[in-house]
């Protein structure tokens, strides 16, 4: 088995309000695409119910960053009471989402994903040794890149919900205001 | 830990699983035909392996699908698509359109494997003799080791599977419909 060590451990994120879901979905795949990042998606459903949707949304994107060290992220997101409002934004009428998003990130490191050395005891244990000791530098930078990685992505995912709070729903709207919107 | 004959002689090569899981209601018809025309599309030879379908319980009736696409893409090299197909609770209603017609949709739960592999030397030209295994994992491993890597594996996970995954996500409207990756293996393909 090659040796996995998590780096990030679930990094918590939440959100009510208003928000594009579409758009995040997107935005998140553009940047791991960006990043080079192979996609695998674990889990994608989303439920009907009767106080809106629910949707809930694993992935697990990997990246080979030498023959010896891939990482890998695991993202998931859950999203409660999903459902379409309308909503105001500088006199403008947009079609956006409403509910709770919940989402939590893990970064892992994993060394010898090609199994080359676990054949024995022996040379797990080599194994061990160069990890710990000889390429300990090397180890310890792609963990700071690792981290640098997924704290730019919650960064990023943060600001994306930061932009929604300039919108308003239509309803909380005074009904003097939405004469000007154009519909 | 894979066995020493999977290393050295390996011809097939898996993809992860992408699952989808969907409650609500969805136009099967139009599912499975949007489906069935992307594979044809693609010069996939498409074959209904399994088609169960269970004695209806009181919440509706429940169907199992197991799909097969095979494409023979190069003489070496062949791309086949597995796709499992589970709808649970599911009955038919009606539903009026926007401009007024009726359609019957199905309601009920559904859930969806998508997976898919690899096949080297399919005609297994190189199997006869000991000889012959290992001039074709020489080959696998020095010479095409790239391809493998690079371009065949990538053409069936992100152009043929995630195309695919996108189409259902389309036709059922579901949230995180987008195809992030379609240009992933080049824009003319």
């Amino acid at each position: 088995m090659s040796d996995v060590r998590i780096i990030v451990d679930h990094m918590k994120l939440e959100y009510i309000g208003l928000f594009d879901l579409n758009g995040l979905f997107k935005m998140i795949e553009a940047w791991l695409k960006e990043r080079g990042m192979e996609k695998r998606t674990d889990q994608n459903q989303e439920l009907t119910t009767p106080t809106g949707k629910f949707i809930e949304w694993t992935i697990a994107p990997w990246k080979k960053i030498s023959d010896y060290n891939r990482i890998f992220f695991k993202i998931r997101m859950l999203v409660y009471d999903f459902k379409k409002v309308e909503a105001v934004k500088d006199d403008k009428k947009v079609k956006l989402g409403h509910g709770r998003v919940l989402m939590y990130f893990d970064a892992y490191l994993e060394h010898d994903y090609e199994h080359r050395w676990d054949f024995v005891p022996m040379l797990v244990f080599f194994r061990t040794m160069f990890d710990k000791f000889i390429y300990k530098t090397y180890t310890e930078r792609f963990e700071q890149q690792l981290t640098y990685d997924i704290h730019y992505l919650y960064n990023l995912v943060e600001t994306y919900f930061n932009m929604y709070k300039q919108y308003r729903p239509v309803s909380e709207v005074p009904h003097f205001a939405l004469g000007s919107v154009p519909t | 830990m894979p066995g020493l004959n999977e290393v050295f002689h390996d011809v097939r090569c898996d993809t992860p699983v992408a699952y989808m899981r969907w409650t609500g209601i969805w136009d099967m018809q139009d599912l499975y035909e949007n489906m069935v025309d992307y594979l044809r599309m693609k010069k996939y030879k498409f074959h209904e392996k399994i088609y169960k379908h269970k004695h209806p319980s009181p919440f509706g009736v429940e169907r199992q699908y197991v799909w097969e696409a095979e494409r023979k893409f190069e003489d070496y090299l062949q791309f086949i698509i597995n796709i499992y197909f589970h709808t649970y609770d599911a009955h038919d209603i009606e539903v009026v359109m926007p401009d007024g017609t009726k359609k019957i949709y199905t309601k009920g739960r559904l859930w969806i494997e998508f997976k898919g592999f690899l096949v080297y030397d399919w005609e297994k030209r190189w199997e006869e003799t000991k000889f012959f295994k290992s001039l074709r994992s020489f080959y696998n491993k020095y010479v095409i080791k790239k391809k493998m890597e690079g371009i065949w594996w990538d053409l069936l996970w992100y152009r043929e599977i995630h195309k695919l995954v996108a189409i259902v996500k389309e036709r059922l409207k579901m949230e995180s419909m987008g195809y992030e990756h379609r240009y992933w293996t080049g824009v003319h393909r």
